[in-house]
């Protein structure tokens, strides 16, 4: 079979949160690097003292292609930075309803018509679902057999929620002896194996 | 101020002042700076990441900058149009 060339490029969109060396390290000073290391397609956002986010619309063949280009290209600009997370990966209900463009309400509602295969929170609000924080990508699979999600954001979620991931594991195994990060390992593909 | 070059972004701009977001022009590298009506930082609050948003003067795509630009104002929970009925004074701040 051919293999598809100049696959068709979508505009993918996401954030990529950003610590600086100093928290009392101006982030504008970093506006002229990012533009020119093609951070073009970014919209900075500042407020949190020495953090910068990069709100990324960029056109790729893919969600992870879109991601890490963008996280390359940034952390080229601003060598001394800190990757802190990708979005949009972990929310809660209220968020959830602002991106679906739909009310609390209306979200609270589906997570009980539709709650036996609702997937498990990250973390669990105390009570009710109010507190509770999921990522993204569990909700909107669960969406999915419900009613039609959009393909785009349903790949910025499970890309955001993949380089979280790989990256906290990285960030543990700096902090664990390799011994432990093994054993830890051994133990959940032991208890869990791959699927074929 | 004059305005912005880009139709869309211009339109984005005045948005953003309809919703009580004050816009100043000039600063490095970019157009200008949109700044949250709120007094300050607000963690609650998109994380507190969109308190100042830069305007690009020439972004890669002046259509996509400008939905960003609308969507930040539209997040913003003080004064932004968040879709939500009943039980909001965790949330809404009266100015």
């Amino acid at each position: 079979m051919k293999s598809v060339k100049n696959r068709k490029k979508e505009t993918y969109a996401f954030e990529v949160l950003f610590r600086l060396q100093s928290p009392d390290e101006d982030p504008a000073t970093h506006i002229g690097a990012l533009l020119a290391a093609g951070c073009d397609d970014a919209t900075p956002g500042i407020g949190r003292k020495g953090y910068l986010l990069l709100s990324f619309d960029r056109e790729a063949e893919d969600a992870l292609g879109a991601v890490c280009s963008a996280i390359e290209d940034a952390q080229q600009a601003m060598p001394q930075a800190q990757l802190v997370e990708v979005g949009p990966d972990l929310l809660g209900v209220s968020e959830l309803a602002f991106l679906l463009g739909q009310t609390r309400q209306n979200i609270r509602h589906l997570m009980q018509i539709h709650a036996k295969n609702l997937p498990e929170p990250v973390r669990a609000g105390v009570g009710q679902t109010s507190a509770s924080v999921w990522h993204l990508s569990d909700l909107l699979r669960w969406m999915s057999t419900f009613r039609s999600v959009d393909p785009l954001l349903l790949a910025v979620a499970q890309t955001s929620k993949l380089i979280n991931m790989e990256y906290a594991a990285w960030r543990l195994a700096q902090q664990m002896p390799q011994k432990q990060v093994r054993k830890a390992h051994r133990l959940v593909q032991k208890l869990y194996p791959a699927h074929a | 101020m004059s305005k912005h070059p880009n139709k869309e972004i211009q339109s984005a701009i005045e948005y953003a002042k309809s919703k009580a977001f004050t816009v100043e022009q000039g600063g490095s590298h970019c157009w200008g700076q949109m700044y949250c009506p709120a007094e300050r930082t607000h963690l609650d609050c998109q994380g507190g990441a969109h308190c100042i948003t830069s305007i690009l003067s020439t972004p890669k795509n002046p259509e996509n900058h400008a939905k960003r630009l609308r969507k930040i104002v539209d997040r913003c929970i003080f004064f932004g149009s968040s879709k939500d009925e009943g039980n909001n004074n965790d949330e809404k701040r009266e100015k």
